[in-house]
């Protein structure tokens, strides 16, 4: 989810937004937001919520972030915080049938359209593994963080990280196998 | 095999890299946090200030009942010397004394109690509170 010097670019910009510095937060934001937002498509039952969990999580990183006391990088404590939106989330709405492109209106930009496309597929395809595995899989191959930071983020050991995304691999291929079938 | 597994992986890599937030987010994420710092600096002021007026508004009324009580219960209190109530024998005298105990002050004393305060004899010797161990019997 970021790198060394993003992160330690990050505290600067922390430092700066706790000095009153509104527009610090603004790059914060757009740092990371599309992150979050991806994390929250794969976590979430429904897709339109993912738009809402964006907001909550960043309407609490803005009263966090005052007494944020750099323990952890920022990107581990949006992490988290996604995880958690997205579960409250999870608990109000029961999982539900994705939702019919077709009937998207004419309103609705093209690209977006894309976008929700490619999201769907994607949440297919991972609709197989079990919540541990998806979490390993979005991080360690689709963020492409390291085994350290994905075993500090899910709170496990780098060993089990890589069993677990050994695992998550095998199930996705066998399921590729079958659909070919 | 393998390479259609590697390429199927991959093309899920680069549609899950494609995905951006939609461009509406941002901005609504900012008024929604600059519409809860708008109510923020007089919520809570407001809230404290209402705390403080009941704290205040509690007080005032504690001490105006107390004054309001206090010579009520020094109408009462000599009661206690010739308190009939401890020797009970005319259960109407009892109660019509009782009443000489109330915290009401609108209440009229007793006939049996003391008109005036300082008519018991410790009180006419410097006690403020005459309490006598021996009951007088009506």
């Amino acid at each position: 989810m970021s790198s060394q010097p993003l992160s330690h670019h990050d505290h600067e910009l922390i430092a700066q937004f706790r000095k009153g510095d509104a527009d610090a937060f603004v790059i914060l934001m757009e740092r990371h937001q599309d992150r979050v937002y991806r994390l929250a498509c794969v976590f979430l039952h429904r897709l339109d919520d993912a738009a809402d969990v964006v907001q909550e999580v960043f309407i609490r990183a803005y009263k966090s972030l005052q007494r944020f006391f750099f323990r952890a990088q920022l990107s581990t404590w949006l992490y988290q915080t996604t995880r958690n939106v997205c579960s409250e989330f999870n608990r109000r709405t029961p999982p539900t049938a994705e939702p019919d492109l077709l009937q998207a209106g004419p309103d609705c930009p093209h690209t977006e359209l894309e976008s929700t496309r490619r999201m769907l597929r994607i949440r297919c395809a991972l609709t197989v593994l079990s919540e541990r595995q998806r979490s390993v899989v979005v991080l360690r191959y689709f963020e492409s963080l390291s085994t350290a930071e994905t075993a500090r983020m899910l709170g496990c050991r780098e060993g089990t990280v890589k069993a677990t995304l050994h695992q998550a691999m095998k199930v996705l291929k066998s399921r590729l196998t079958t659909f070919e079938e | 095999m393998r390479q259609t597994d590697e390429g199927f992986l991959e093309s899920l890599k680069r549609d899950y890299e494609s995905v951006n937030t939609p461009p509406f987010i941002t901005q609504r994420t900012l008024t929604a946090i600059e519409s809860q710092q708008t109510r923020h600096p007089w919520f809570r002021p407001a809230l404290a200030a209402m705390l403080l007026c009941s704290l205040v508004a509690g007080v005032w009324m504690g001490t105006g009942m107390l004054q309001t009580s206090t010579p009520a219960l020094q109408l009462a209190i000599p009661n206690l010397g010739s308190s009939p109530s401890l020797t009970i024998t005319k259960p109407a005298v009892g109660i019509q004394n009782l009443t000489g105990f109330s915290a009401f002050p609108l209440l009229p004393p007793s006939p049996q109690a003391p008109q005036k305060p300082g008519a018991h004899p410790r009180e006419r010797a410097g006690h403020a509170f005459p309490i006598s161990s021996k009951p007088r019997h009506v």
